[in-house]
């Protein structure tokens, strides 16, 4: 047997070798901070915990942009936090640089655009007709963005089409039905305004009158005029407000 | 030559001891040469005596709610500086479309990153008589019984005292076993393009639910910018988190629960072929 | 891609290394068994490859951790897996199955070739006395007392080695047949699949090398030994198909949830390499012929040829059946819902060149083991023909 020895010996001598002389000479040494598992994972947990923010937090955003926050927090868009339109904000605490802030209609579509899958009460419009293809914060302030439309049907309408046959106007105050709390003045579809929420957001105004061929609208409705727009129309011109504004002609 | 049984074992017990000594030299200058915790990166709020045991985390994923925007994608790769690509996601949205025939559909245009609104699907589904359509959104499940774990062959991956599963990868070999063994598909190897937080590439990356950010008491990104609540992130441990309390109140349902991973996002309003 | 995958799976994450690993396992596995068919259970038959088969095995052992090596994406870090390895995980054993392994057959080799080495390094031949001192290790001891010593050793190391090489292959079956995620790698007789097609295609690999290296030295073949292996290679081929078969029937039969998805792979997406190269011209054909002629008692060497044939076959049809399982498992989406596509590049790291060189690596270390440790023992005479029986 002894005739093995030696090379026994040999043997273990290559093998101390490979395992310990190769791992310390080549492997750089932050390799040799590892034991045997898991000793060391809470170094990593800790590691991890504390990597960098990007994204802050609302209550963050608030502290300073108070106007719009208090917008904000009365609005339809409540539950959409600042920084999910307005991006990561860590950055712009930490350098002072403006996020920049996408304002296409690609980015309203991403959430408001018409799609199969989405819950039905969630409000979408169809964005090859809705407002023309303006921008929508030409007429939505994307902080609160209903304000100053007419108010959303709360119930559905189910497949039911003559809303006056409930809301009638001339019908007393203590019907159960809410009344309706203006004149009527011969319009029969009511959704083209108060779409119920999901299925028809399109919920501007109509234009009252027909228009017989009239193009200039601001001839009668520019602020001084015979009835002039709102104010926060300002700015706008004759070509943007059939985008929004249907006629009596349809 | 003869060799008596205690030179041998003296000889055999030098070496071993010359080991020890040679193979933790690196380490021991190490920590003579940096005292401290120099190991950790520099950050505004760094948690000095985390409260790992105190927490256990957990996630609802709601299908009714969901709206398929994808901002979750977007802000879960700018928060974690996972590469654009759309083959590296820590999360991403499905969309499902089950049509009358009773035939399921789906698909996850680039993860669900840019939304599914102008997805070239939008035009197939056209045309289809669709039963029920709904979006689904999907990230780690941070396994109770993680497989990803089990299989690791170094020890890189590991479950967190707080139920997290995160990975060491300063210390992954990059063989992607685990990446084989996960059943949802939540780990991917971080190209050589990639430029994270620890500066690693060609090793393995997953969802941690932003545990940098949770240990800091924020809420994950993706449910930070999540718009319609379908993203709900808490503590079981506390009996008025939000998590506790629509487990209260919904009847939920995990991922491939037959695989006995125990996933902890929980799915209210599930359908039967999600997986 | 075709149907929906996870967005993550776009990309294969094992690819062609992982597919000629297992290959180069499994022909270690197979050649190592021949040889302890000799060294252990005396199949005398076998003795003019006895030694070529252990050789054979180190060759493509030493080759084996290689592929694997290069696949992985932090290659500096790979010691990591003996010096930090969980415990639970099926790829950890790994390093310590094949270090083990490597040491048995490394031991095993110097035992056999002992003499022959003592002998060389006696030589006068100045740089051939060098290199044979140097492998001698020092011990020059050939005492019929030593060499008794050697013999027993040599018997309880193949004896050792047998369940070894089950465990080093098996093993790397587990390592597939333990993802439960896969609905195609998951199933309990992965192992023995893994086993069985090892095996097969170390004896084929035997018959070839042995007739080439016949040829290369221009002398004459042993048709008893080569009729014995080829018998064996029968054996092991139906039962490793019968296996294989066994696998997708019951999938069939059981028709889970995932068979959806698992048929269509087999019958669209891997159909070619999987019921043509795997199945038919891997398996069933080489089992025709193998039968056929010993069946119809054809003459050598027309057997012979019909034999080298088969395992010619065979080979092919085992890389075949790696391929299936290995990249098979990867195309289809754990969302069972769709495929995603593979081919491998030309060049680079994982591309088919350097795979090329993996498989041609231990050919050219087998040459170079053979120049200085010739195993041929044509000085012994083979015993007389007799009826061969398992």
């Amino acid at each position: 047997m002894n005739h093995l020895v030696r090379a026994g010996l040999l043997l273990s001598g290559v093998l101390f070798f490979v395992f310990v002389g190769v791992r310390v000479i080549p492997i750089p040494s932050f390799m040799a901070d590892f034991g045997f598992h898991p000793r060391k994972t809470e170094t990593n947990t800790l590691a991890w915990a504390n990597l960098p923010l990007q994204y802050a937090q609302t209550s963050t955003c608030s502290s300073c942009h108070k106007d719009n926050h208090a917008l904000w927090e009365k609005g339809d868009h409540k539950t959409v936090s600042c920084e999910n339109c307005h991006g990561p904000a860590v950055a712009h605490l930490e350098t002072g640089a403006r996020p920049v802030m996408d304002t296409s209609r690609k980015l309203c579509s991403t959430c408001h655009a018409q799609l199969a899958a989405r819950p039905y009460d969630f409000p979408q419009v169809d964005t090859a007709t809705h407002g023309g293809q303006a921008a929508c914060i030409t007429c939505h302030n994307p902080h609160t963005p209903r304000a100053g439309m007419p108010p959303r049907v709360p119930h559905d309408c189910e497949d039911r089409t003559n809303c006056q046959s409930c809301h009638n106007p001339h019908e007393p105050l203590d019907v159960v039905p809410p009344i309706i709390p203006h004149t009527v003045e011969g319009r029969t579809d009511c959704l083209s305004c108060h779409g119920p929420q999901g299925t028809r957001g399109n919920a501007l105004p109509r234009i009252p009158h027909t228009l017989e061929g009239r193009t200039n609208c601001l001839l009668c409705h520019n602020s001084g005029g015979l009835k002039p727009f709102p104010a926060d129309h300002a700015g706008r011109t004759n070509a943007n407000c059939l985008t929004c504004h249907r006629s009596k002609e349809g | 030559m003869k060799i008596s049984r205690r030179d041998f074992i003296k000889t055999g017990a030098g070496g071993v001891l010359g080991g020890v000594v040679a193979y933790s030299l690196p380490s021991i200058l190490r920590i003579l040469a940096q005292p401290g915790n120099a190991e950790l990166p520099v950050s505004a709020a760094v948690i000095g005596e985390p409260q790992w045991e105190k927490h256990h985390w957990g996630f609802i994923a709601d299908t009714e709610k969901c709206i398929g925007c994808g901002r979750c994608v977007v802000a879960c790769k700018q928060e974690n500086k996972v590469p654009w690509d759309e083959e590296y996601n820590r999360t991403w949205v499905e969309r499902y479309v089950i049509t009358e025939d009773g035939e399921t559909l789906v698909d996850s245009p680039n993860a669900g990153r840019d939304g599914f609104a102008e997805a070239t699907k939008n035009s197939e589904y056209q045309n289809l008589e669709i039963r029920k359509s709904f979006f689904v959104p999907k990230l780690c499940n941070q396994c109770e019984q993680p497989p990803c774990v089990t299989v690791c062959p170094v020890g890189a991956t590991y479950r967190t005292k707080d139920g997290v599963v995160l990975v060491n990868q300063e210390h992954c070999i990059g063989c992607r076993y685990c990446v084989q063994a996960c059943p949802y598909g939540a780990r991917y190897m971080l190209p050589d393009a990639a430029q994270t937080h620890f500066g690693q590439v060609r090793v393995v990356d997953k969802c941690t639910w932003c545990y940098h950010r949770i240990q800091k008491g924020l809420l994950p990104a993706c449910v930070e910018v999540c718009p319609v609540g379908a993203r709900v992130f808490g503590d079981m441990r506390d009996p008025e988190s939000p998590v506790r309390k629509i487990l209260r109140e919904k009847r939920v349902y995990v991922l491939k629960p037959d695989l006995g991973t125990e996933p902890k996002v929980y799915y209210v309003g599930f359908e039967k072929g999600v997986h | 891609m075709e149907g929906f995958v996870f967005p993550n799976e776009g990309i294969i994450e094992w690819e062609l290394a992982i597919v000629i690993y297992p290959y180069i396992t499994g022909l270690v596995a197979g050649a190592f068994v021949v040889s302890s068919l000799y060294h252990v259970f005396g199949m005398k038959a076998l003795k003019p490859v006895a030694r070529f088969s252990l050789v054979t095995a180190l060759a493509f052992l030493l080759v084996a951790p290689m592929p694997l090596m290069s696949h992985l994406g932090r290659p500096e870090r790979a010691l990591e897996i003996f010096l930090t390895p969980n415990l639970n995980s099926a790829m950890s054993a790994f390093g310590y199955i094949w270090l083990m392994y490597l040491l048995l057959v490394l031991v095993e080799t110097w035992l056999v070739f002992r003499p022959d080495i003592v002998r060389y390094a006696r030589s006068d031949d100045g740089m051939k006395k060098a290199i044979y001192s140097v492998l001698a290790l020092g011990v020059y001891d050939l005492s019929e007392e030593a060499l008794a010593v050697d013999r027993k050793l040599i018997k309880v190391l193949a004896f050792i080695g047998i369940p070894a090489a089950f465990l080093l292959h098996g093993y790397v079956g587990f390592i597939f047949g333990a993802i439960k995620a896969n609905p195609w790698w998951s199933t309990p007789l992965m192992p023995i699949i893994f086993l069985a097609s090892a095996i097969v295609s170390g004896i084929a690999l035997l018959i070839v090398l042995y007739v080439v290296a016949c040829k290369i030295r221009n002398r004459p073949l042993d048709y008893h030994c080569l009729r014995a292996l080829a018998l064996w290679l029968g054996g092991f081929l139906s039962f490793s198909v019968v296996l294989e078969g066994l696998e997708i029937f019951s999938m069939l039969y059981e028709s889970e949830e995932s068979w959806g998805i698992i048929s269509e792979l087999v019958t669209r997406k891997i159909s070619a390499s999987y019921f043509g190269v795997q199945f038919v011209m891997g398996s069933v054909l080489p089992l025709f012929v193998l039968g056929g002629s010993e069946i119809m008692r054809l003459k050598e060497p027309t057997r012979t040829a019909f034999s080298c044939l088969s395992a010619m076959l065979i080979l092919i049809g085992v890389f075949a059946m790696r391929w299936n399982v290995v990249i098979g498992g990867q195309l289809m989406s754990k969302s069972l819902r769709g495929f995603t596509s593979y081919d491998p590049p030309l060049w680079g790291i994982n591309g088919i060149v350097v795979a090329a060189g993996f498989v041609a690596l231990p050919f050219v270390i087998l040459a170079i083991i053979t120049h200085f440790l010739p195993p041929w023992q044509e000085e012994a005479k083979s015993p007389p023909r007799r009826k061969l029986s398992f």
